[in-house]
């Protein structure tokens, strides 16, 4: 592989470890509010709704194999409609990472730190991913590379291990006159998969194109599955009337299984060590991204633009510590990402399309 | 420079690297149980266990604290193991090996986390929740309630949901003051119980808090074990049965067997029957399986179940009655029928006692209906109380014996 180069394997890789976040941590936890025991076919349905609209994304990438979502902005919307998409795009990005960074140092100080303060956390976790980003995409993809089977492998020996606690019987009745809440609750699942739209992003850095939306799918489709595979373990073992009020299921879950007379009881000392790794690679992703339209917004030289970075920390350490309420930390970051994912989800597919006809008629032209 | 910068971050990685949230292990004071008591009864009764104990009146005066609000409702006992006296330690000539094991530090309010916080005032332990094993709660706590009780317990991030959960006869504290044989500490003991219910039936295999929680916020009745105890002995066979999250009664050891097999957590245990056509004879058999399949029968808007429990065992022991060799199918036969008159009688006579006397659903037969029947649920739901009282419930036993031992 040459340096500045991705394999298109990279994209799964990539695409994982971006949709993978803080939502490891307390899941789509309004889902099982709206569609209560249906819960899991409300993941299913959000994410079959991400492969449709992440093709799309993917598609409109592949118009502009060369440029990364804001250049397309730019190019396709125009410099002052692109631009002002640009804004948009970093502000609801930047306020994603830095409500992310809370959520997580939230979790971390429930579970593992409870005295150390919240802004040493979030500092210096916001200083780890900054420092992959200031090397670029090759050094995040190199680490997410290596964590990526330990942190799934991982994933799936909660699913598998806490299932013998379950109750199926929590399942059911499937579907009995709920179908509308299910549909409302697969939109909240949708946006966990917020992480697809990093394909736009990267794809300009895959060096052989062949194979990579292959790869890119693969990459939508293993959250997927274990989303749906949490969903169902949380509500087999919590039931759904508490699923309902816990805060963090997935790392509650973590904490309900146990192991009699082996070598190891507790299986959440080294879970919450890869959860801490899985929530790297997302805001690691998302920062990159937060670089990249920051740097296209402000026309920052190619020279200079690693050290942009540096610059959005101290917006995004403030804007996570500002916030004194832990619940209302919540009802930010879903309201946030509702917003980026619709906006995103109406923007993205007319850009596609312009962009399409554009590229159409250039072609007839010629 | 390079070097010098980053050798001095070697250095420092080093130098600084810690924990902020560090405890050193020995200023742990690993709680290993919890009993929870009402404080209005004990206050009452006296405790007697303290009654024993040097200097009880200041021991009491400990037990007190000052309240923000209100007046004091429960009895939180905390046991600590003694390190220094603990068996490992003084057989290998470390310790002094003289005194008490545990220590159970007691302290009367009402909120646990303020009750858990003022028994920090009293040693120079930091206390630690996440080895508890055990939560044992008095019968007049439990009757009172347990939402308010695991409250503290589910918000708490110490705490576990596989922390199992026992009603005692009396005193809860008094079984985390029982002296084992074999262990050093009750709570460990007891906690261990439960791990023999695939041999006795009578004790119920998974009793945590997680499926207390579970069952509490649900809105379902269930089944508890009971623990009571001697001086250096806990039994832990019977059961509390709680509707909602109060406990309304007993069931006894057999009853609990009955309950288990149509609840579907039987793992393991025996059966004793007279051998027809004989007197005074009887024949065991080890169950090494049990299913209950319920079906909910919904016949003009009447609503009933139908119970199959489904057996599987060896023969095991006969007495005052012996084949010699002369085992053969016929009998066999004849004593799979007596097993399954006795399984039904068992389960109908445990089921009147839980639909008219307790009214009280420990089977989980809302459960049943709620998921199998959710259009009779949806229009019915709200009369449960009424209609699960009133419910028919048929129980027809299937009992193959399977294997039998070295003798035949």
């Amino acid at each position: 592989m040459r340096k500045d180069s991705l394999k298109p394997i990279q994209m799964m890789t990539l695409t994982v470890g971006a949709i993978f976040g803080v939502d490891i941590l307390y899941g789509p936890r309004a889902v099982a509010s709206l569609a209560k025991q249906d819960a899991w076919i409300s993941v299913l349905i959000g994410g079959i709704l991400a492969i449709i609209i992440g093709s799309v994304y993917y598609f409109l990438a592949s118009l502009y194999p060369d440029k990364d979502l804001p250049e397309i902005f730019v190019l396709v919307g125009g410099r002052f409609f692109g631009k002002i998409l640009i804004l948009l795009n970093s502000f609801n990005t930047m306020v994603y990472i830095a409500l992310s960074l809370r959520i997580f140092a939230q979790a971390l100080l429930m579970f593992l730190l409870d005295r150390t303060p919240i802004y040493v956390i979030v500092i210096l976790m916001a200083l780890v991913s900054a420092y992959s980003v200031y090397k670029g995409i090759y050094t995040i993809s190199g680490v997410i590379d290596i964590i990526f089977p330990v942190c799934k492998l991982t994933i799936i020996s909660v699913i598998i291990l806490s299932l013998p606690q379950g109750d199926i019987s929590a399942l059911k009745p499937i579907l009995f006159e709920n179908f509308g809440n299910v549909l409302k609750g697969s939109m909240a699942s949708y946006y966990i998969f917020t992480g697809f739209s990093t394909i736009t992003y990267t794809y300009r850095y895959t060096e052989n194109k062949k194979g990579t939306y292959k790869w890119y799918l693969a990459g939508l489709i293993i959250p997927l599955i274990l989303f749906v595979g949490l969903k169902i373990a949380t509500l087999m073992v919590f039931g759904q009337e508490d699923v309902k009020s816990l805060v963090f299921p997935t790392l509650t879950l973590t904490k309900s299984v146990e192991f009699t007379a082996t070598f190891i009881e507790r299986m959440e000392s080294t879970a919450a060590i890869l959860w801490i790794i899985i929530v790297y690679e997302a805001i690691s992703m998302f920062l990159f991204i937060s670089v990249r339209n920051i740097n296209v917004l402000f026309n920052v030289p190619s020279d200079k633009s690693k050290y942009t970075v540096w610059l959005l920390l101290p917006i995004i350490i403030f804007t996570a510590v500002i916030i004194k309420s832990g619940l209302k930390v919540f009802e930010f970051f879903e309201y946030n990402r509702a917003v980026m994912m619709i906006s995103g989800s109406a923007v993205v597919p007319v850009l596609t399309l312009l962009s399409y006809i554009k590229k159409k008629r250039s072609r007839n032209r010629i | 420079m390079r070097r010098i910068l980053l050798s001095f971050l070697v250095i420092s990685l080093v130098l600084i690297t810690g924990c902020w949230d560090w405890i050193d292990i020995e200023k742990r004071g690993y709680v290993l149980g919890l009993a929870i008591d009402d404080y209005e009864s004990i206050s009452q009764e006296g405790s007697s266990s303290d009654q024993k104990e040097k200097g009880p009146e200041d021991k009491k005066k400990f037990e007190q604290m000052e309240l923000h609000q209100g007046q004091p409702i429960y009895a939180l006992t905390a046991q600590i193991p003694v390190i220094k006296n603990s068996s490992i330690i003084s057989s290998n000539s470390v310790g002094n090996g003289q005194g008490p094991a545990t220590w159970e530090i007691t302290q009367a309010g009402n909120s646990f986390i303020g009750m858990n916080r003022q028994m920090q005032s009293r040693t120079n332990l930091s206390l630690y929740y996440e080895h508890l094993q055990v939560i044992i709660i008095s019968e007049n706590a439990a009757r009172k309630g347990l939402e308010n009780i695991i409250d503290f317990f589910v918000r708490d991030p110490e705490m576990r949901r596989r922390v199992r959960i026992f009603i005692s006869k009396g005193e809860a504290k008094k079984i985390l003051q029982v002296k084992p044989f074999i262990d050093d500490h009750a709570a460990l003991y007891i906690s261990s119980i439960p791990e023999n219910a695939r041999k006795s039936s009578r004790i119920i295999a998974k009793t945590d808090l997680g499926e207390v929680i579970k069952f509490v916020h649900g809105g379902y009745d269930f089944v508890l074990p009971m623990a009571e105890s001697t001086e250096n002995e806990i039994n832990a066979s019977g059961g509390a049965i709680f509707k909602g999250d109060k406990m309304v009664g007993w069931v006894s050891e057999v009853e609990l067997e009955a309950i288990k097999m149509m609840r579907n957590i039987y793992i393991g245990g025996v059966l004793t029957v007279a051998i027809p056509d004989t007197e005074n004879a009887t024949a065991t058999l080890e169950i090494t399986k049990s299913k209950c399949k319920i079906k909910p029968v919904i016949e003009k808007d009447k609503l009933s179940f139908d119970l199959t429990i489904n057996i599987t065992g060896n023969y095991a022991e006969e007495v005052n009655y012996h084949t010699h060799g002369q085992l053969n199918e016929e009998f066999l036969k004849k004593l799979q029928k007596a097993y399954e008159r006795e399984v039904e009688m068992m389960c109908r006579r445990t089921m009147e006692k839980l639909q008219k006397e307790y009214e009280a659903d420990a089977i989980q037969l809302k459960k049943i209906v709620q998921k199998e029947e959710p259009e009779f649920w949806k229009i019915n739901g709200k009369n449960w109380n009424e209609i699960y009282p009133a419910s028919e419930i048929r129980i027809n036993a299937n009992v193959n014996i399977n294997l039998v031992g070295l003798k035949k």
